[in-house]
C-alpha cells in the first residue's frame, strides 16, 4: 500500500485507541473477565451480574467476548495477562478447550475461575464456580413426571440435548434421565434431539420429532433459551396450550431465565430448574480475590440452585434471576 | 548500490511501514506491547496464521482460492484426536505422535488433491470448488465425532508447547517451513510454473507447462499446510475439534496474503510479503485484545484494512492496461 | 489555402520527462484524407489520444475551423463531432448489433413508470446507420456471430452515429481479409465525397499510399515529412520512418535445404477445418504457408502443435510419428509454435523479459529431486539471448513485457523459443502489429535459426512477406492446400489468384 492509503490507516487506528482506551487508575485491582458468547440471555444476565458486583467492590473489570471461538478466547486471556491482571474469570465454550488458559494463567501465577462450565481433568489450578446441573435437571424432570404420574395417562417424552462438548448439557441430559428411569411404566422417551445450542438445529430437529411422533406430550428442554425455537415449533402443530387444557404439552426447562419466568407466570410452563446466577457470580468473585490472597478454596463451588414450578412460583419467583430480567 | 537497493525494498512491502506505525500508536497507551512475553504471543500468533498463509499464497499465486481450509484444518483435528486421543487405536504407542502426524497430513493432502483435480483437470471453477469442499469436509468432521471434541494427550500437545533453546517448537517448525515455501516459489521449477500458469493458463499450456499438474500441486500444498495448520491449533487448545476454527480465519490469511502483496489476479506473490501481511494482522489482533475492544470492533477494523489492501490489488490491476497503452 | 479543418500546431507532449511528442504541426483539409504513418512508438497513438480528449498536450494548440479546440475529456471530442475507429473493437459480443449501435444512448419510451427500450426506434436506427456503411446486416444478429470484417463494419456505423465531421482510423485493416478492406476503401472514399475529413493510421504503406491524399511519417515523436501522397513512394516512407535504409526488407538465408524431413504430415483431416492435409518441411528449410483468413492456416498450425483435435492422418515429427500430440510433448520433442495470439498465448504479459525467455525451458536448467534452478545459469543465457536479438528494454528482470512495443515483444516469444532449442518452428503471422524496423530483425532471426538447421513454417497474410523470405509457398483455401509453388517460379499473382479463385468458385 503507498503511504497515501497506509497514513488514513494508521491515523484511523490512532483515533480509535484515543477514543476507546483512557488507561484507567493503575492502583485499583483489574480482572479479566472472559465471556464465549454473550448470545443468550443467561450468559448476559451472568455478565451483567459481574459487572455491578466489581462495581461495587471498586474493581476495574477488563472484559472480552471470544463470539464462540475458542482460539480468539486463548488470546483474549494472554491479552489479559500481558496486561497484568489480578485475577480472571472466563466462561469457556467447552470443558477442553478452557485447559490451556488455566496452564497459561498458572505459568503467570494469575487466579483463574471459570465461570459455569467445568473444565475436563488437568494438572492446572483453577477453582469451577458451577450449578449442581445434574441434581438440578433430576430434581425438575422429578416433579414433571410425578405431575405426569398423577394424570394417570401414559406420556411421551421428548428432551432436547445441548452441545455435547459442553459438560453441563451432558449433565443435565444424565439427570433426565436419571429422573425419567424411575418412571417408566408411565414414561416413554421417544425423541432426543441435539441442538449444538443453536435454535436452528433444534427448531428443526423438534419439528422433525413432533412430525414423526405427534404424539409427544412430555418436553424437557436442557436449556431456557431454547424455548422460542421449541414454542414455536409447538404452535404450527397447536400443541402450545396452558396447564389444565386437553391439549397441554408437560413442559420442564433449565437456566431460570425471563422467557421461563413469564411462561411460568402465564401458566404454560409446569417447572424450570433454576441456575442463582447472582450466588454463582459473588462466589466467582469472593473465589478470584481469595486466591489472590493466598487462602485456600475449594477447587469446585457448587451452586444447589432450586426448582420453580406452579407450587412455589409466588414463594421462590424473587429468586428466579429471569424475573430480575423480565421486569 | 545496496542502500538503494534496500530502499526500494522497504517500499515494496508498505504493510511493514504500517505495522511499524501501528506499534508506535499503541505502544505509548499500552507499553506491555513490547514486553518480551507479549512479543512470543505475537509471534506465536503469527506463525499459526503464517501456516495457513503459506498455503493459501499458492493457490493465489496460480489465480485460484482455496476456501476449504475451515473444514481441513477441522477434519485433520478430529482425524488425528481420534487416533490419538482417549481409547483412540494410536493412544500410547511408541508411534501414536508420527502416526497422527501422517494421518493428518495425509488427509490434507487428499482434500488438496480432490480440489487439485477438480481446477486443474476438469477446470471447475476454484471459488465454488473449495466452497463445496468446505460445507462438505466441514460437515463429514462434524460427523465423524458427532459433534463431541477429544481431549488430546501431552505428548502431542508438546508440539506447541515445548520448546529447544527456549525457543517454542511452533516457531521454529514455522521458519523451516517458510523457508522451503520461499525456496520452491524462488528457486524451483515447479515454483516459477505457478506463477506461469497464474499469469496466464493458455500461454503456460502453449508453453508445454503442466499446467494441470502445476494446479494440483498448489492445491495439495495449501492442503498440507491447512493439515500443519490444524496440528498447531488443536494441540495450543489441547482439543481435537470439529470446528476447530472459525470461517474468518479464511478472511484473515487471504487478507494476509494480499496485504502482502500477493494478488487474487494470480501470478504475483512473495513468501517474505506474506510473512509481513500475517505480522501485520496478528498485530491488529493482538493491540486490539490490548486494548480491550470488543470483539466486533477487532473484525470491523480487520474487514476494513483488509478491504482496502484488496481495493488497492484491484486498482493496480485494473490500471495496468491503460498506463500500458498511453506509451 | 483553404481554411483546415482541423489544425495541429506546434504540439509537445512528454511522459515522466520523456518526449513522445515535440512540436507536431499538421493539417487535415476538408474532405480529404490524411494517411499517418510511423513505427510502433512513434507518437501517433498519443496524437490521436489528444484529440480524443484523452490526453492533454503540454504545449501547442489544436484547432478546428481556426478556433482553439481543447478537449478536457472524451466528450469534448465527440461534441466537436471527431469520432474514433479503433484497432481494437469496442463491440460487446453478447450483444446485438443495433444495441451496440445505440448503446450509449439507448432509445426508450415509458410505461408503467418505467423506462423501457424502445425495440422499433433501435432496430430503425441501427438500418439507416448500417445502410450508410453499406452493410446489410439483421439488426438483432449478435455481434460474437460476425467475422472480424463485419464487425469494423459495425465499429464503422457506430462511429457515424453522432454525424462526425472528423473521422479517425486507428489500423483498420489488422484484422481483415482482403476483401473486407477493399470494401472497408470504398467506405472511406464514399465518405470522402460525402466531405467528411478522414485520418487513416495504418502499417500497411501500400494501403496508405493507395488511399489517402495527404501523408504525414511520423518518427521518434515528430513530424519528418508529410505532403501530398504523390510525392511519396514505399521506400520513401519506410527511410522516413526508420531513419534508415533498408538494404532489402526481406534479407534472403544462407542455407540449403537438407533431405532430412523433420516434419511430415500425411492426408490430416478435421471435417469443417482442414482436409487431406500433406506436406514434408526440411531441415533447413523455411516453407511458407499462405492463404486468406479462414482458409485453415492457423487452424493447421494449432492442430499440429496438439492445441485442437483432428480425427484423421498422422503428424510425423524427426521421422517419428506423434499419435496424439499435446503442446509439452511437442515441445519435448523439438516442436514451437509462435502463435498468432501473443498476448494470450505467447507471452506472460505481467512478467519480465527474462521470466517469459525462460519458463518453457525450466527444465533444462532443473536438477535434483526437487527440481533445483540453476538460476544463475538460466540468468546468462536469458541476458545472452536478449543481447542476441537486441530486445530493446530499460530493464530485463522486472519490467513487464506488457509495456514493450510489439516487435520487442515478438522477439521476446522467438527468444524462449530459442532458448529451448526447438528445431521446428511453425510461426503464425509474426509480424502482425510489428513495425518496419522490427520487422526486418524478426526476419534476420527467422532465418537464423533456418540456417542452424531448424524447419519453419512461416504462416502469414502478407505476401511480400512470403515471397522475399520463403524457400516453398504452400497456398491454403477452404482447409485444402490447393498449390506448391518453389521459389523460382514464385508469382505473386499467381499465388494470389489461387488463394482467392478457390474462394470464388465454390
Amino acid at each position: 500500500m503507498p503511504p497515501s492509503v497506509s497514513s488514513p490507516c494508521v491515523l484511523f487506528l490512532a483515533l480509535l485507541v484515543a477514543t476507546g482506551c483512557a488507561e484507567p487508575d493503575p492502583d485499583r485491582l483489574k480482572i479479566g473477565v472472559a465471556f464465549d458468547t454473550l448470545q443468550t440471555e443467561y450468559w448476559v444476565a451472568g455478565y451483567e451480574a459481574l459487572r455491578a458486583d466489581l462495581a461495587r467492590r471498586g474493581i476495574d473489570m477488563i472484559e472480552a467476548i471470544a463470539d464462540n471461538d475458542s482460539n480468539r478466547q486463548l488470546d483474549q486471556i494472554h491479552a489479559f495477562i500481558a496486561r497484568q491482571v489480578d485475577g480472571i474469570i472466563v466462561a469457556p465454550k467447552d470443558a477442553m478447550s478452557v485447559v490451556p488458559m488455566i496452564h497459561a494463567a498458572n505459568r503467570s501465577r494469575i487466579p483463574i475461575v471459570i465461570y459455569n462450565r467445568p473444565p475436563s481433568a488437568n494438572d492446572g489450578h483453577s477453582v469451577t464456580v458451577v450449578a449442581d446441573n445434574y441434581q438440578i435437571a433430576k430434581a425438575t424432570v422429578t416433579y414433571m413426571a410425578e405431575k405426569a404420574k398423577a394424570s394417570g395417562k401414559h406420556y411421551k417424552a421428548m428432551i432436547l440435548i445441548g452441545d455435547l462438548g459442553d459438560i453441563n448439557a451432558i449433565q443435565r441430559r444424565d439427570g433426565f434421565d436419571a429422573a425419567v428411569s424411575e418412571y417408566q411404566d408411565i414414561l416413554e422417551v421417544v425423541a432426543r434431539v441435539p441442538t449444538e445450542w443453536s435454535q436452528e438445529i433444534a427448531y428443526a430437529g423438534v419439528t422433525n420429532s413432533l412430525q414423526i411422533h405427534p404424539d409427544i406430550n412430555f418436553i424437557f428442554t436442557s436449556s431456557d433459551f431454547l424455548f422460542s425455537s421449541l414454542v414455536s415449533a409447538l404452535k404450527n402443530r397447536g400443541k402450545y396450550a396452558k396447564i389444565g387444557k386437553p391439549n397441554h404439552v408437560l413442559l420442564g426447562g433449565f437456566d431460570g431465565d425471563s422467557t421461563a419466568y413469564r411462561m411460568l407466570e402465564e401458566g404454560y410452563l409446569d417447572a424450570d430448574g433454576v441456575q442463582d446466577v447472582y450466588f454463582e457470580c459473588a462466589a466467582s468473585l469472593d473465589a478470584v480475590l481469595d486466591l489472590r490472597q493466598g487462602k485456600k478454596v475449594a477447587s469446585i463451588i457448587q451452586d444447589p440452585g432450586f426448582v420453580i414450578h406452579q407450587g412455589n412460583l409466588a414463594e421462590k419467583k424473587s429468586l428466579m434471576w429471569g424475573s430480575q430480567v423480565a421486569k | 548500490m545496496p542502500s538503494k537497493h534496500f530502499i526500494s525494498w522497504l517500499f515494496q512491502y508498505p504493510v511493514l511501514w504500517l505495522s511499524f506505525g501501528l506499534l508506535l500508536v499503541v505502544l505509548p497507551v499500552r507499553p506491555e506491547i513490547a514486553s518480551l512475553a507479549n512479543l512470543e504471543i505475537l509471534a506465536l500468533s503469527t506463525a499459526m496464521l503464517l501456516v495457513l498463509a503459506i498455503g493459501q499464497t499458492f493457490v493465489l499465486i496460480t489465480a485460484g482460492i482455496d476456501l476449504s481450509l475451515p473444514a481441513v484444518m477441522s477434519l485433520a483435528s478430529v482425524v488425528g484426536a481420534s487416533l490419538i486421543g482417549g481409547e483412540g487405536p494410536l493412544a500410547g504407542s511408541p508411534f501414536a505422535v508420527s502416526g497422527t502426524l501422517l494421518a493428518m497430513g495425509l488427509v490434507g493432502l487428499a482434500i488438496g488433491t480432490l480440489q487439485g483435480i477438480a481446477v486443474g483437470v476438469f477446470r471447475m471453477p476454484a471459488f465454488l470448488v473449495s466452497l463445496a469442499s468446505l460445507m462438505f469436509f466441514g460437515g463429514l468432521a462434524v460427523w465423524y465425532t458427532r459433534s463431541a471434541r477429544i481431549a488430546l494427550p501431552d505428548e502431542f500437545i508438546q508440539i506447541w508447547y515445548g520448546r529447544l533453546a527456549g525457543i517454542p517448537y511452533p516457531i521454529l517448525l514455522v521458519v523451516l517451513l517458510a523457508a522451503c515455501a520461499h525456496m520452491i516459489l524462488a528457486r524451483t521449477v515447479i515454483g516459477r510454473w505457478l506463477y506461469a500458469v497464474g499469469q496466464s493458463l493458455p500461454a503456460s499450456f502453449v508453453s508445454g507447462v503442466p499446467v494441470q499438474r502445476t494446479i494440483l500441486f498448489a492445491y495439495m500444498a495449501s492442503g498440507l499446510c491447512a493439515a500443519i495448520g490444524a496440528v498447531f491449533y488443536s494441540a495450543r487448545l489441547h482439543t481435537g475439534s470439529p470446528q476447530l476454527v472459525e470461517n474468518e480465519v479464511l478472511l484473515d490469511c487471504i487478507g494476509a496474503a494480499v496485504m502482502g502483496g500477493t494478488s487474487l489476479f494470480g501470478g504475483q506473490g512473495k513468501i517474505l510479503g506474506v510473512l509481513f501481511g500475517t505480522l501485520f494482522l496478528a498485530l491488529v489482533g493482538n493491540s486490539l485484545n490490548l486494548l480491550g475492544l470488543r470483539y466486533w470492533h477487532v473484525i470491523m477494523i480487520k474487514g476494513g484494512v483488509i478491504l482496502l489492501a484488496t481495493l488497492l490489488d484491484a486498482t493496480r490491476h485494473r490500471m495496468q492496461p491503460v498506463l500500458g497503452g498511453l506509451t | 489555402m483553404i481554411q483546415p479543418v482541423l489544425e495541429f500546431s506546434h504540439i509537445d507532449k512528454a511522459f515522466f520527462g520523456v518526449p513522445v511528442l515535440t512540436d507536431v504541426c499538421l493539417a487535415l483539409a476538408a474532405g480529404s484524407i490524411l494517411g499517418l504513418v510511423g513505427e510502433n512508438g512513434a507518437g501517433k497513438s498519443t496524437l490521436l489520444n489528444i484529440l480524443g480528449g484523452i490526453l492533454p498536450a503540454d504545449a501547442g494548440q489544436l484547432r478546428i475551423d481556426g478556433k482553439p479546440f481543447q478537449p478536457a475529456r472524451a466528450a469534448d471530442s465527440s461534441d466537436a463531432r471527431i469520432a474514433m475507429v479503433h484497432q481494437e473493437l469496442n463491440l460487446f459480443g453478447n450483444l446485438s448489433v443495433a444495441e451496440n449501435l445505440s448503446l450509449a444512448e439507448l432509445p426508450c419510451k415509458r410505461w408503467a413508470g418505467l423506462r423501457w427500450v424502445d425495440r422499433g426506434t433501435l432496430a430503425a436506427r441501427a438500418t439507416s446507420l448500417l445502410g450508410k456503411v453499406g452493410f446489410e446486416a439483421d439488426p438483432d444478429t449478435l455481434v460474437e456471430r460476425l467475422s472480424p470484417g463485419e464487425r469494423q463494419m459495425v465499429e464503422i456505423a457506430k462511429a457515424l452515429r453522432g454525424n462526425p465531421r472528423i473521422l479517425v482510423f486507428d489500423e483498420p485493416t489488422t484484422s481483415l481479409t482482403r476483401p473486407e478492406a477493399e470494401r472497408l476503401f470504398s467506405i472511406i472514399g464514399q465518405l470522402r465525397a460525402e466531405g467528411k475529413s478522414i485520418i487513416y493510421v495504418s502499417h500497411n504503406l501500400e494501403d496508405v499510399l493507395r488511399i489517402c491524399d495527404q501523408i504525414a511519417v511520423l518518427r521518434d515523436g515528430r513530424v519528418q515529412a508529410s505532403g501530398p501522397a504523390g510525392q511519396f513512394d514505399v521506400g520513401r516512407m519506410i527511410h522516413q520512418m526508420v531513419g534508415r535504409d533498408l538494404d532489402g526488407l526481406f534479407p534472403r538465408h544462407q542455407a540449403s535445404r537438407s533431405n532430412e524431413v523433420v516434419l511430415e504430415v500425411r492426408r490430416l483431416s478435421q471435417s469443417g477445418v482442414v482436409n487431406n492435409i500433406q506436406f514434408k518441411l526440411h531441415r533447413g528449410e523455411l516453407l511458407g504457408i499462405s492463404g486468406l483468413m479462414g482458409s485453415g492456416r492457423t487452424e493447421l498450425a494449432r492442430i499440429l502443435f496438439g492445441l485442437d483435435r483432428y480425427e484423421q492422418g498422422e503428424i510425423i515429427l524427426h521421422g517419428r510419428p506423434l499419435p496424439q500430440p499435446r503442446p509439452a510433448r511437442c515441445i519435448r520433442r523439438g516442436m514451437a509454435l509462435l502463435t498468432e495470439d501473443r498476448r494470450q498465448e505467447g507471452l506472460l504479459m505481467e512478467g519480465s523479459v527474462t521470466e517469459n525467455i525462460a519458463f518453457a525451458s525450466l527444465r533444462r536448467f532443473a536438477s535434483g529431486p526437487f527440481a533445483w534452478l540453476h538460476a544463475k545459469r538460466l540468468d546468462q543465457q536469458t541476458f545472452e539471448l536478449t543481447r542476441r536479438l537486441s530486445i530493446d528494454c530499460r530493464e530485463i528482470r522486472h519490467q513487464p513485457v506488457r509495456t514493450l512495443s510489439g516487435g520487442n515483444q515478438q522477439k521476446v516469444v522467438l527468444a524462449k523459443w530459442l532458448l529451448r532449442g526447438s528445431d521446428v518452428l511453425i510461426l503464425d503471422e509474426p509480424t502482425r502489429g510489428v513495425d518496419v524496423g522490427a520487422r526486418h530483425e524478426i526476419y534476420v532471426q527467422i532465418n537464423r535459426m533456418v540456417e542452424r538447421g531448424a524447419g519453419v513454417l512461416l504462416i502469414s497474410s502478407e505476401m511480400e512477406e512470403l515471397v522475399g523470405l520463403c524457400d516453398r509457398i504452400l497456398v491454403m483455401a477452404r482447409g485444402e492446400i490447393i498449390s506448391a509453388e518453389e521459389r523460382e517460379n514464385f508469382d505473386r499473382r499467381e499465388i494470389l489468384q489461387s488463394a482467392f479463385g478457390k474462394e470464388r468458385l465454390s
